[in-house]
């Protein structure tokens, strides 16, 4: 009987835990790090959590904000534990036209993206998480007058 | 007999035990789950407006989605800094009017119009305001059951000492975001929906405010560009249809609508570019928008805006 009891125990946790550590992305943490990628005299204004669980048929979670003209906006990103890769960001104007990935292509690495906007309008971004492990990341969007 | 009763025995033991884990996860989600609807309860008891609302038929995702969208009143206070606009307390609201506030409905407005008078003092470096309108906000955030957000006596010290403005912006602009995500969280979004407003008012006003002291092409296209995060605050209103307060601001806010509706914004279209300058994949966009906003619109824009936040600041 006792057996019974520990084995029932030790089931029930595990499956809470695997409940638990499935559900939850906690890449809040590493919001200090994104803000400190942000150059100089830029304004933290957004975070925006790149949670697996939360993506589309494509593996992408779709983010939008109102950018307004004559405004320099900055988003910067930190994957799972904290690094700055892992995580493509698609930029697109209120027209939904592609306006620049933080992906080069040429050098495989991953950038901060800087964009002075000159159309005022909702502004869409996509991020896909590219890395190994859970899909789990964050982006902070600053700005610069 | 013996080893068939064990057997038996045994048999119930695995029958018990399989019994158990399959009611377990039901048990253990179940726990959860009232405890949630505990505290929603709970929270629902606090507010007044959440008493007779219908919740919004559209996903929360998309709702959620739209109230990340509004911009802060922060990006219209460096503005207003920016242009030369000096710093004028008679344009904010007075934190004596604080006792007005007595629904969670007015609380929440008025949590987002303070909340934009706390950044336009903090960005002019003003602290005794900057102490005044803290105080304000956190005595209406803890009346909603939200105060948990602000820490005040890290932000009494920023304030005070007046020389770390980006920790003090980047502290009250997490809080914000943090107090947004929690009302979604807690299917509480009405009151994100009212705090954004209200932010989203008083920047306005500020605006016009400081373009009718010192008329500036670039301010009056910032005002005409407003229809912009006007029409989305509308769709996030238009969610809430049934409750009846949010039925009054909608009202409050219709000379707005009425008004922007001729306000036009273009997009001329231009050709893209990004490249990788000093470790930053620098956007190159030739496309603009132009804004046809006339000078009589703009004034209409102002006494409106003047007319919905006497409402809602209760002046």
């Amino acid at each position: 009987m006792r057996k019974f009891i520990l084995l029932s125990f030790i089931t029930i946790s595990l499956l809470s835990f695997h409940t638990d550590s499935h559900a939850q992305c906690d890449a809040m943490k590493h919001k200090d790090k994104c803000v400190q990628r942000l150059a100089d005299g830029f304004t933290f204004i957004k975070s925006y959590l790149i949670d697996g669980a939360r993506a589309n048929a494509n593996g992408e979670i779709e983010y939008s904000f109102v950018f307004s003209k004559g405004t320099l906006y900055m988003l910067t990103i930190a994957d799972n534990i904290g690094a700055a890769e892992n995580i493509e960001i698609r930029l697109y104007d209120p027209q939904h036209k592609l306006l620049a990935t933080n992906f080069d292509k040429k050098s495989g690495k991953y950038f901060p993206i800087g964009y002075p906007c000159k159309s005022t309008g909702v502004h869409y971004m996509t991020f896909k998480y590219n890395g190994n492990g859970k899909a789990c990341g964050l982006s902070v969007l600053g700005f610069k007058r | 007999m013996k080893s068939t009763r064990n057997r038996e025995s045994q048999k119930g033991s695995w029958y018990s035990y399989i019994l158990i884990l399959l009611i377990s996860p039901v048990i253990f989600t179940g726990c959860g789950g009232s405890d949630n609807e505990r505290n929603a309860k709970d929270l629902a008891e606090l507010d007044s407006i959440n008493a007779n609302i219908e919740a919004p038929t559209i996903d929360a995702a998309v709702l959620n989605g739209i109230i990340q969208s509004i911009p802060s009143p922060l990006e219209i206070a460096f503005l207003v800094k920016e242009v030369g606009g000096e710093y004028n307390k008679t344009y904010l609201n007075n934190t004596d009017n604080l006792h007005k506030y007595n629904s969670s409905h007015a609380k929440a407005l008025n949590l987002g119009v303070y909340g934009a008078d706390l950044a336009y003092a903090n960005i002019f470096n003003k602290s005794q305001d900057g102490l005044s309108y803290l105080s304000a906000v956190t005595s209406l955030a803890e009346d909603l059951s939200i105060g948990q957000f602000f820490d005040a006596n890290i932000l009494k010290k920023l304030i005070k000492h007046n020389d770390n403005l980006d920790s003090l912006l980047l502290i009250t602009t997490s809080n914000f975001e943090k107090i947004n995500l929690y009302l979604q969280e807690q299917n509480r979004s009405q009151l994100s929906i009212l705090l954004l407003t209200g932010g989203w008012l008083e920047g306005l006003n500020l605006l016009c405010d400081v373009y009718n002291k010192n008329p500036n092409p670039e301010l009056k296209e910032r005002i005409g560009e407003q229809k912009v995060v006007l029409e989305q605050l509308l769709q996030l209103l238009n969610y809430y249809e049934h409750d009846e307060n949010i039925n009054k601001l909608r009202e409050q806010l219709k000379p707005l609508e009425s008004v922007y509706k001729d306000v036009t914004i273009e997009i001329v279209e231009g050709e893209v570019s990004f490249e990788v300058v000093d470790g930053i994949m620098q956007v190159v966009d030739n496309s603009y928008s132009k804004v046809a906003v006339t000078d009589e619109q703009i004034k209409t824009i102002s006494t409106s805006v003047i007319s919905s936040r006497k409402s809602i600041i209760q002046e």
